[in-house]
């Protein structure tokens, strides 16, 4: 009689028998001996008592368990190497505590997101050490001022998140799915498992579907479809693509709506004019969408599977102050706040730079550029480490250019030598090779072909002009 | 936006798995730890301290004193490696996973102590028994508690998992990092050695 492995037997125990076993079992005596001894066994060490902690160990254990994960300390254990454990701990801390001295510390954390959840919603609001919004169901409306350069705040959904550093928008979540994000104000990032991430801008929306009968963490197979909805400009047919793509939209004016969407994503309002001084008055406009770095240095991305349709010009409901400020039925929503109670936060006050920089802008819209130039000069000054010296620079040299200031040129090769890596190298080159061309041809071919290689089409256009308005000088 | 931020490594959970409606998924706590919020830990730990510390008794070769150590040790280091879950198992399975590494590091530095109090000739102190009062009851449980002691650790993991906790082999080998043919080796070899072991001390 040929018997099954002992290991077979002992799986059976476990898996169960299947009918050769079981055929097996039927007329071998030894086999069934063997099984009905393990069980015997397993049946005596499932007798041996377990633990069952009383609610006093259980909530003295989880205290303890907080206050070490809050100090980030490793799990105390009964150890000979305590002592030696405990000198490696005060080195360490001698050590930190050298280079803490030698560091500057961080300001201490504000919350810069406002939260208004919506009827029915379930959601966490944590703010340390990142600020986190956990949401599982239901919608929430989030306002998110400006971030400094060290914080963050991103909205957590079970299979996916929103991150932002200044916006205003709404997500919806389903079963701790996420189902959309809607765009109201600034741009999110989405990172949804199963789908590429994705940068939404201003009134954008997007939402997720899970395709039935097919594996949903399979994105090769569509499981996941995207679709993002965008407005259009009604003499466009083609919808507006909702990656960090560029695009010009034609502007009869700058007016103050534009500048404060210019501003919010540092593009300039005047880039056509500024670009071409000479082809354009200083009343028309180009506006562009964001150019930030990111956005610039990304490879530009493919639609994944995903289908963008455009949707009727009326912009989105844009949530008003007055409907931010009252949630909808607060007390109908399950809102836990962590470590800070507070739902709804001011915003926080703004740096001398920003009340400068803003100030800048008011001038340059109310059109008095040089006034405008010499406010983005004190505000580029009064911190030149903060990253918005970097666009008051630009746009000091940008408003000289508007007020056709004999600065603008030193302006703009301060801009270029004191921020070559910015995204803005491009339009200032264009910008400054017009100003040069006719003092210096070679200069100015040099500075339209860096500004050739832009990833800004309408830098480009100006830039290819201005090489062969370059030619055409050396032809004659 | 912070460029190069990696996608977090949710998945969504198998359809035919219920999902609260009322409250957060295992899987949703446990992605909440992924991104430092810690006060999904004190959840967590509400739903599954008792699985754990049944888990961890039953994983002898640790007593009672040390299991609140062992037990802290395991939801701090499902804190740690919140990213690293991928919702192959249940999260009471994956904390199981914790456990069992946890035990294994205590149980090396428990070799360490004892070998050191061998040296230096310091016996721990042991409760005195009364083999008078003791009932047979008792006897058998000593006997098979000191038989499932003596089991290697990877051996005794198994036993337990499978045996005890009655979680399927192919998940048990997922959990432990292990192909499933050694699963149910080391079961094999942990019925021998208990059979072997309670034979031993009953002759």
């Amino acid at each position: 009689m040929k018997h099954p492995s002992p290991i077979d037997l002992s799986r059976a125990l476990v898996e169960g028998v299947d009918d050769r076993l079981r055929a097996h079992l039927d007329i071998c005596d030894e086999c069934n001996e063997a099984l009905a001894t393990h069980a015997a066994i397993a049946d005596d060490v499932r007798q041996l008592p377990v633990v069952d902690p009383d609610e006093n160990r259980a909530r003295l254990l989880r205290a303890s368990i907080f206050a070490a994960a809050r100090t980030a300390s490793p799990a105390p254990r009964r150890s000979f190497f305590l002592g030696f454990a405990l000198a490696g701990g005060l080195a360490a801390a001698a050590v930190a505590a050298l280079v803490l001295l030698r560091t500057p510390g961080q300001p201490p954390h504000v919350a810069r997101g406002t939260i208004q959840p919506h009827e029915g919603a379930d959601v966490v609001h944590i703010d340390k050490p990142d600020e986190i919004v956990r949401l599982s169901s239901g919608t929430v409306t989030v306002q998110v001022a400006a971030l400094e350069a060290h914080e963050r705040f991103r909205v957590v959904i079970g299979d996916a998140e929103i991150e932002s550093r200044g916006a205003a928008f709404d997500v919806r979540a389903k079963r701790d799915r996420l189902e959309s994000v809607r765009v109201y104000d600034g741009r999110v990032e989405i990172r949804a498992d199963g789908a590429r991430p994705r940068t939404l801008v201003a009134g954008e929306r997007w939402e997720i579907e899970l395709a039935q009968n097919t594996k949903a963490t399979d994105p090769a197979n569509g499981a996941i479809v995207a679709t993002i909805e965008t407005p259009t400009n009604s003499d466009s047919a083609k919808p507006v693509p909702a990656t960090v793509e560029p695009v010009v939209v034609e502007s009869a004016d700058v007016d103050a709506a534009s500048v404060e969407a210019a501003k919010r994503d540092r593009i300039d309002p005047a880039v056509a004019a500024a670009v071409e001084p000479v082809q354009t008055s200083s009343r028309e406009a180009t506006t562009r969408t964001p150019s930030r770095p990111e956005s610039r240095d990304a490879p530009a991305t493919q639609p994944a599977p995903s289908k963008i349709r455009s949707i009727d010009k009326a912009p989105l409901a844009t949530p008003t102050a007055a409907t931010k400020s009252q949630p909808t039925k607060p007390g109908a929503s399950n809102i836990q706040a962590t470590d800070n109670p507070s739902i709804a936060r001011p915003a926080r006050a703004k740096r001398p730079i920003e009340v400068l920089f803003d100030e800048g802008f008011a001038t340059l819209t109310s059109g008095d550029p040089a006034a405008a130039a010499a406010i983005f000069e004190r505000a580029a000054r009064s911190a030149p480490k903060d990253p918005l010296a970097e666009d008051a620079t630009f746009w000091r040299a940008s408003a000289l250019v508007r007020a056709k200031s004999a600065a603008a040129a030193s302006a703009l090769e301060t801009f270029l030598a004191t921020y070559a890596s910015s995204p803005r190298v491009g339009e200032a080159s264009a910008m400054l090779g017009w100003l040069v061309m006719d003092r210096d041809l070679d200069r100015a071919e040099k500075l339209f072909t860096a500004a050739n290689t832009d990833r800004v089409a309408s830098v480009r256009a100006s830039a290819t002009k201005g090489l062969a308005a370059v030619a055409a000088r050396r032809a004659k | 936006m912070s460029e190069g931020a990696k996608v977090i490594p949710f998945r969504r959970p198998e359809p035919t798995a219920p999902v609260k409606d009322e409250q957060l998924s295992d899987a949703a706590l446990v992605a909440a730890l992924a991104v430092g919020d810690n006060s999904a830990l004190g959840a967590l730990f509400d739903r599954h301290h008792r699985g754990v510390f049944a888990f961890l008794s039953r994983l002898a070769g640790t007593d009672d004193r040390d299991l609140d150590d062992l037990v802290q040790a395991t939801f701090l280091e499902a804190l740690r490696s919140a990213k690293r879950y991928r919702g192959d198992s249940p999260v009471h399975r994956w904390l199981f996973g914790i456990a069992a590494n946890v035990v294994r590091h205590h149980v090396r530095s428990e070799i360490r102590r004892k070998s050191f109090q061998t040296r230096l000739a310091i016996q721990p102190r042991r409760a005195p028994t009364e083999p008078s009062a003791v009932a047979e009851r008792e006897q058998l449980v000593q006997r098979v508690r000191r038989a499932v002691d003596d089991l290697p650790h990877k051996q005794k993991v198994v036993y337990t998992m499978c045996e005890l906790e009655e979680i399927p082999g192919v998940e048990v080998a997922k959990i432990l990092d292990m192909r499933e043919g050694t699963v149910w080796r080391l079961l094999y070899q942990a019925r021998v050695a208990l059979r072997a072991a309670l034979e031993r001390r009953e002759s």
